[in-house]
C-alpha cells in the first residue's frame, strides 16, 4: 500500500484531499476463523530438498502467526515414484523432501493427509523460457561502481509468466537487503498500473555477484500469484478491482497452492564500471 | 353453348361499362355546370341591405336559386360595394372566404355551413426566448377552452390544430411568463411566440399566470422523467465551485453517484454504462474529467437536461437504464455576449452572438483548468514533467435559411492529462460533432435529419522500469432521420430511423520487453427505426406508445472464440472478410399513459423495453472509468435487455408545489459480471472472463419540488433495491453494487434578497454494499483475506451538506456588466463518508511489521471555494 502511496497522493493532492483511518474491522463484520489447512509448496528442477509448508487460517487480523500444522502425512508424486516429506523438526508444520529433481513436462500431486482428511493438489512443470534482456531489472548508479538494484513486483508484457528473484553476495555495506523478488507477468491490471516505488535498497559495489533466478509458473500458478498480489499489495489501490477469494489448487476447501517449477539461473559480477559482466 | 355465354358475358360487361361511363359523364357535367355557376360573372350595384337581399338579387342576375341552412344568419346587414365578380367571390365577400361550403348543380347553389370536422386549421412555430432567440424545449401550448394542447419539440416547434374561429392559445414554460395570444383564423398559418423570463414583461401581449393546465409534470404521458436547466443547476451547490451536470442529476430520486470522487450515475439500479449520455444527440462514451470527479459538461454551453428513467420514447435507446439528452445552447441571435468565469478548480468564458440577428448565431465556449500553472509554476514538478489538467471546448453555430429550413453545427472537445512524470501518463479524450438540419414540409411534418461523430480515445503509459503503453478507442458514425406528424389534435406521429458505424480497439499496447500487442479491432453497425404515437383516447386519456426495433451487426475481420461449460475455449473462427458474420435484434415495446384525475392531479404508467448492445467492461471497485473498455455483443456475448413498468401519482398542491409518487419494477436480463479477478486488459479471450446472468430492482420514489417563489428546490425520499443473479458468481441473489435501499435528498435555494441567495443541499444514503474479509491466512510473508459473501455488508451511512451563497451585482440598467460571486462548502460538516474499507499491515511500521489493520478511506472532507462570474 505505501509503496504506491506517493503517486497516488499526488493524484488525490491536486484533485481530491483523501484521508486513511484505522478502523475495528469487527464493527462491520463478524469476523471468524474456520481454521482451515493452508498449503505453500513447490517443487523444482533443482536437486534439492522441496518443501511444503502447512498452516492453518485465522481470523481477518489476527493477533498471532498463523498456527503451523504438525503431525500430517504429506506426499509427492509423479505418477511414477512417491516421495515422501518428513516434518523438520525445527520449523513444525515445514514438510521436506529428500533431495531430488523435478522434471520439466511432468505433472506432480501433492497428497496430505491430517486427522482423517485428504487433500491433494497438482500442477504440471513447465518449460521455463531463457532470460531476455533486461527482464525486469535496471542497474541504476550515479557514482559507479556504487549503484542500486531496481525493480518493480511485476514487470508487464512477458511472453510467459515467470517468478525472478535476485540475490546478491557481497553487497554493498549500506545495502538492507540481500534479495528480492518480483514477477513477469504477460497481461496488465489496472489495479497495480501506478507503479510501485522502487525498492533501491539492494545496493551493489564493484565485485558485487547478482544471481538471477527464474521460476516458469503454470498458468494456475499464475493466475494464484496474480490475484495473491492483487489481494495483497495491490488492495485498496485507486483503481482497485471488486475483492474476491484468491484461488486455489488444492481440494478439499483448502487454501494455498501447491507449484511445479522449472527453474534457470545466471550470476554477473558488477565490475569497475558499474555494469555487469 | 359456351360461345353464347362468352357472348352474353361480352355484352354484360360492355352495357356496364357503357352505364359508368354514361353515369360519370353525367356526373362530370352536372358538376362542371355547378361550377360554371360558381364561376358566373355577375355585376352589382352597390347595395346597402340584409345578407338576404343581396342573394336575391345576385340570384335574379343569374338565373338560379339558393338553398341554404337555417344556420346561416341571413338578416345580418351587409355592404357591397359595385362591381363585376364571380358568384364564388360575391359569396366570400358576403360569408368570409372558407365560412361556407358552395354546392352547385344545374340551377342551384347550396350553401352549407361547414361541418366542424372541415373546419380546423393548423398552427406552427417556434417558441424562443425573447432576450436571446434560444428556442425553448418543452414549452406547452394549449387551448384550454378546447383543452387541446401541445409542447415545443427538442427544436422549439409546435404544430396545433384546432377548429377554425377565435381562441385564445396560452404559451408557458418554466421559468418565463406565460403568454396568452388570441386567434381568429380561417388558414393554417406560422405564429411564433417569444416568451420572456419571469424578470422581465413583455408589452406587445397580454401575460396570464401559470396555469395548472400547462404543468408538464401532471400533463404529460410520460413517466420517470425529469428536466433542469442550466440556470436551475447552476443554483445548486457546487463540489470546488465547478457547476456539474451529472452531480446534479445525482440529487434527483433513483439516480445514485458511483462513489463520493465520482460523477457517474446509477440510474434506477442500472450500471454505470447503461445510461446513454447525449450532447446535442452525439453519445458522450467518458463524461469525465478528473478521474471521474467532475463531468464533461460546462453548464455555460448547456441550455436543457432531460433525464428518461421510465418509459423511454420509442426514439431513444441503446442504453437499458437512462437516456440524459443535454442539449447545447444555440447562440444568442440578438446580440453578442460574454459569460464566464474564475473558480477555484477551473476559468471558464463563453461567448455568443448573432452573426446575422435572428437568422445566423454562433457560440464558443471553453474550460480549462488552473492545475497546470501550479505544476509548471513548482520547479520539481516542472523539471520531472508531472502535468495535470483537462479542458473543454464548445462550439456551436445555426442558421435560419428561411421559415422551413435550418442547419445547426455543434461540436465538443475535450481532454485530460494526468502525467506523473516518468512514472506514467494518463490521458483520455472526447470528440463530438453534430450536423442537423431542420425541415418543415409543411404546417403538420417536422423532420430533423442529423449527420453526428463522436470518439473517445484513452492513453496510459506506465513502467518505469519497463515501461509500456496502451491506447483504446471507440467512435461512432451516425445517419438519423426523425420526423414528427402533427396528423390532429389527439395524434402526433413520430417515426424515424437511425445508422451507426461503431469501431471499437479495445486496447493496443507497446511494451519494451516484448512485440507489441494488439487486440482485434471491433467493428459493428447498429440501427434502429421506430413509430410511436401521442394520442388523446379521451379528455382525460393520454398515451403515448411506440415500438423500436433495433439491429446491430458485427462485421469486419474478426476471430471468434467457442467456448464449453468451464468458459475453456474448444473452437476458434476467424473471418476473414470485411462483410457482416453475426446479427442480434430485437423490438423494444414504449407504452406511457396518463390519465387526469382532475386538473391538478394525473396518474401515470409506463412499460419499457430496451436493448443494449455495447458494454462498458470495469472490474473497478471505486467506478473511476480511467480503464474500462468498451465492448460489443457478439456470438458469445448476447445483448443486454431490460423490461421496466412503473406508475406514479402526481399531484399539484398550493403554492406551487408539485408532488409526486413514483414505484417501478425492472427485469435485467443478459447482465454481465466479471469471474473473481478477470483480467480485462489486454486479454484477447475477454469473453472468457465473463459471466452471464439476470438482475432486478425495484422502489418508490417521493417527490415534493417547488419551482417558484423566493425558496425553490425538491425534497425526495427513494426507497430502491438492487439484486443480481449470477450463478457463477453466486448461488444467490446478492446486492448489486449501487444497492442504497434509503435515500433522502433535499435542495434549496432561497432568495434572501433580489442580491443575495443561499443555496443548500444535504444527502443521505444507506451505505454501499461492499465485500469484507472474515478470514485470513498466511502465504510467503503476505495476510491473504478470505472474503465474506459478496457485497453482504454495508459501509457506513452516507451522508454530506453543501452550502452556497451567492452574492449578485447590482442591476444597472445601462451598464450590461453583471456579476456575481459565488462561495461554497461541500462538505460543511466534513464528515467522512468511507469510500471503502482494506486491510493492510500498519502504515506507521509497513516494512517491517508483520500484523495487519483495517482502515477506511474517505475523500473530499469540508472543500471551500469561490467562484467569480461574470456576463457582459
Amino acid at each position: 500500500m505505501m509503496k504506491y502511496k506517493l503517486p497516488l497522493l499526488v493524484i488525490m493532492g491536486v484533485f481530491l484531499s483523501a484521508c486513511t483511518e484505522q478502523v475495528d474491522l469487527e464493527d462491520y463484520i463478524k469476523s471468524e476463523s474456520t481454521r482451515v489447512i493452508v498449503v505453500e509448496g513447490l517443487i523444482t528442477d533443482e536437486f534439492k530438498p522441496h518443501q511444503v509448508r502447512l498452516t492453518r487460517s485465522d481470523k481477518a487480523l489476527p493477533d498471532s502467526p498463523y498456527e503451523p500444522v504438525s503431525g500430517a502425512e504429506v506426499t509427492i508424486s509423479d505418477g511414477a515414484t512417491l516421495y515422501y516429506l518428513t516434518e523438520d523438526a525445527v520449523m513444525p508444520g515445514n514438510y521436506l523432501t529428500d533431495s531430488i529433481r523435478g522434471e520439466v513436462n511432468k505433472t506432480y500431486n501433492l497428497i496430505i493427509k491430517l486427522n482423517g482428511e485428504i487433500y491433494s493438489a497438482s500442477d504440471t512443470m513447465v518449460p521455463v523460457l531463457k532470460f531476455a534482456a533486461p527482464e525486469g531489472i535496471r542497474l541504476g548508479s550515479l557514482n559507479p561502481p556504487k549503484g542500486n538494484i531496481q525493480s518493480p513486483l511485476i514487470v508487464f508484457g512477458s511472453n510467459a509468466p515467470a517468478m525472478v528473484q535476485i540475490r546478491i553476495d557481497n553487497p554493498h555495506p549500506d545495502s538492507k537487503y540481500t534479495q528480492l523478488e518480483y514477477y513477469t507477468f504477460p497481461g496488465v491490471d489496472a489495479d497495480n498500473i501506478l507503479p510501485s516505488a522502487v525498492d533501491a535498497n539492494l545496493s551493489y559495489d564493484e565485485g558485487t555477484q547478482i544471481t538471477q533466478t527464474k521460476y516458469s509458473l503454470s498458468q494456475a500458478h499464475y493466475f494464484f500469484l496474480r490475484a495473491l498480489l492483487l489481494e495483497t499489495e495491490y488492495k485498496g489501490g485507486i483503481f482497485g478491482s471488486v475483492r474476491s477469494n484468491v484461488p486455489s489448487n488444492v481440494d478439499n476447501g483448502a487454501f494455498g497452492f501447491f507449484g511445479a517449477c522449472a527453474v534457470i539461473k545466471r550470476t554477473g559480477t558488477i565490475g569497475k564500471d558499474g555494469r555487469l559482466h | 353453348m359456351s360461345v353464347n355465354l362468352n357472348h352474353q358475358r361480352l355484352h354484360s360487361r360492355m352495357y356496364k361499362k357503357i352505364a359508368l361511363l354514361t353515369f360519370i359523364f353525367c356526373a362530370a357535367s352536372i358538376f362542371l355546370q355547378g361550377q360554371t355557376l360558381l364561376e358566373k360573372k355577375v355585376r352589382l350595384e352597390s347595395v346597402t341591405g340584409s345578407v338576404s337581399d343581396i342573394l336575391n338579387e345576385i340570384s335574379n342576375i343569374g338565373g338560379f336559386v339558393f338553398t341554404y341552412s337555417n344556420q346561416i344568419d341571413i338578416r345580418k346587414p351587409v355592404v357591397i360595394e359595385s362591381g363585376t365578380e364571380t358568384v364564388r367571390t360575391w359569396l366570400d365577400k358576403i360569408f368570409g372566404p372558407g365560412s361556407l361550403d358552395y354546392i352547385a348543380n344545374q340551377h342551384k347553389i347550396i350553401l352549407r355551413p361547414k361541418s366542424a370536422r372541415d373546419h380546423r386549421v393548423t398552427i406552427c412555430g417556434h417558441v424562443t426566448d425573447s432576450l436571446t432567440g434560444e428556442v425553448l424545449i418543452g414549452a406547452t401550448i394549449l387551448v384550454k377552452a378546447l383543452s387541446i394542447g401541445t409542447s415545443s419539440n427538442p427544436y422549439g416547434f409546435f404544430s396545433i390544430t384546432i377548429p377554425e374561429g377565435a381562441h385564445r392559445i396560452n404559451v408557458s414554460f418554466m421559468g418565463y411568463r406565460t403568454v396568452s395570444h388570441d386567434i381568429n383564423s380561417t388558414e393554417d398559418h406560422v405564429l411564433n411566440f417569444q416568451l420572456a423570463p419571469s424578470s422581465y414583461q413583455l408589452d406587445e401581449i397580454s401575460i396570464v399566470a401559470y396555469d395548472e393546465e400547462t404543468k408538464v409534470n401532471i400533463n404529460a404521458p410520460e413517466i420517470g422523467v425529469h428536466q433542469l436547466s442550466a440556470a436551475a443547476i447552476g443554483k445548486i451547490p457546487a463540489l470546488a465551485g465547478e457547476v456539474d451536470v451529472l452531480r446534479a442529476l445525482q440529487l434527483l430520486p433513483g439516480v445514485k453517484n458511483s462513489g463520493e470522487a465520482s460523477a457517474s450515475i446509477s440510474v434506477r439500479g442500472g450500471n454505470l454504462d447503461q445510461n446513454m449520455i447525449l450532447l446535442d444527440e452525439a453519445p458522450v462514451y467518458n463524461p469525465s474529467h478528473a478521474i471521474g470527479v467532475f463531468s464533461v459538461f460546462n453548464t455555460d454551453a448547456v441550455k436543457d437536461i432531460q433525464l428518461y428513467k421510465g418509459s423511454i420514447p420509442a426514439e431513444y435507446g441503446g442504453r437499458l437504464s437512462s437516456i440524459v439528452d443535454i442539449k447545447m445552447k444555440d447562440g444568442n441571435s440578438k446580440k453578442t455576449v460574454a459569460t464566464g468565469g474564475i473558480g477555484s478548480i477551473s476559468s471558464r468564458l463563453t461567448v455568443e452572438g448573432p452573426v446575422k440577428r435572428d437568422r445566423s448565431s454562433f457560440l464558443l465556449s471553453g474550460r480549462y483548468t488552473y492545475s497546470d500553472a501550479i505544476t509548471q509554476a513548482v520547479k520539481f514538478m516542472r523539471q520531472n514533467n508531472f502535468r495535470f489538467y483537462f479542458y473543454d471546448f464548445n462550439f456551436k453555430a445555426s442558421h435560419v435559411f428561411n421559415s422551413r429550413n435550418k442547419l445547426f453545427l455543434s461540436s465538443y472537445a475535450g481532454q485530460d492529462v494526468n502525467k506523473l512524470g516518468i512514472l506514467s501518463d494518463v490521458t483520455w479524450n472526447n470528440t463530438t460533432g453534430t450536423v442537423r438540419w431542420n425541415h418543415i414540409f409543411n404546417e403538420n411534418l417536422f423532420s430533423n435529419t442529423t449527420l453526428l461523430y463522436s470518439e473517445y480515445n484513452y492513453n496510459i503509459r506506465a513502467g518505469y522500469i519497463n515501461p509500456f503503453s496502451w491506447n483504446s478507442r471507440i467512435s461512432d458514425f451516425t445517419l438519423r432521420n426523425d420526423f414528427t406528424f402533427f396528423s390532429s389534435h389527439s395524434n402526433t406521429f413520430k417515426f424515424g430511423f437511425s445508422s451507426t458505424h461503431h469501431e471499437i480497439n479495445p486496447g493496443s499496447a507497446s511494451v519494451r520487453s516484448n512485440a507489441d500487442i494488439s487486440l482485434p479491432v471491433f467493428k459493428a453497425l447498429e440501427h434502429t427505426v421506430y413509430l410511436s404515437n401521442e394520442q388523446h383516447l379521451t379528455k382525460r386519456l393520454l398515451a403515448q406508445y411506440g415500438l423500436r426495433y433495433s439491429l446491430f451487426q458485427n462485421m469486419g475481420k474478426s476471430t471468434v472464440y467457442s467456448y464449453n461449460s468451464s468458459h475453456e475455449i474448444t473452437d476458434t473462427v476467424h473471418h476473414n472478410s470485411t462483410g457482416v458474420y453475426h446479427t442480434n435484434g430485437g423490438l423494444e415495446p414504449r407504452v406511457a399513459l396518463r390519465y387526469s384525475l382532475n386538473d391538478r392531479t394525473s396518474l401515470k404508467a409506463g412499460y419499457s423495453r430496451t436493448c443494449q448492445y455495447l458494454q462498458l467492461l470495469s472490474n473497478s471497485s471505486f467506478g473511476l472509468s480511467a480503464f474500462d473498455t468498451w465492448y460489443p455483443s457478439g456470438v458469445n456475448l448476447k445483448p443486454q435487455k431490460a423490461d421496466q413498468v412503473s406508475i406514479g401519482y402526481f399531484k399539484n398542491l398550493q403554492h406551487d408545489l408539485e408532488a409526486s409518487v413514483e414505484v417501478y419494477h425492472k427485469w435485467l436480463y443478459n447482465q454481465i459480471e466479471f469471474v473473481d479477478h478477470a483480467r480485462l486488459l489486454f486479454n484477447p479471450d475477454l469473453e472468457g472472463e465473463l459471466r452471464i446472468g439476470k438482475g432486478y430492482a425495484y422502489g418508490a420514489e417521493f417527490l415534493l419540488k417547488k419551482n417558484t417563489g423566493r425558496l425553490t428546490g425538491w425534497l425526495s425520499y427513494t426507497y430502491a433495491r438492487t439484486k443480481k443473479l449470477i450463478p457463477e458468481i453466486s448461488t444467490k441473489a446478492f446486492n448489486a453494487n449501487y444497492d442504497q435501499p434509503h435515500n433522502i435528498t433535499a435542495v434549496a435555494n432561497y432568495n434572501l434578497t433580489t442580491r443575495v441567495s443561499l443555496s443548500g443541499n444535504w444527502v443521505y444514503a444507506t451505505g454501499r454494499p461492499t465485500t469484507l474479509p472474515i478470514e485470513s491466512y498466511g502465504y510467503k510473508d503476505y495476510h491473504v483475506s478470505v472474503y465474506a459473501e459478496r457485497n453482504s455488508i454495508r459501509l457506513p451511512h452516507y451522508h454530506r451538506l453543501d452550502l452556497s451563497l451567492t452574492i449578485q451585482s447590482k442591476e444597472r440598467p445601462a451598464r450590461r456588466f453583471t456579476h456575481n460571486w459565488v462561495f461554497s462548502v461541500y462538505n460543511v460538516y466534513a464528515r467522512r463518508n468511507p469510500l471503502m474499507i482494506f486491510t493492510s499491515r500498519p502504515f506507521a511500521d509497513f516494512k517491517s511489521s508483520r500484523g495487519i489493520d483495517a482502515y477506511t478511506i474517505s475523500i473530499l472532507p469540508f472543500i471551500p471555494s469561490v467562484t467569480y462570474n461574470f456576463k457582459f
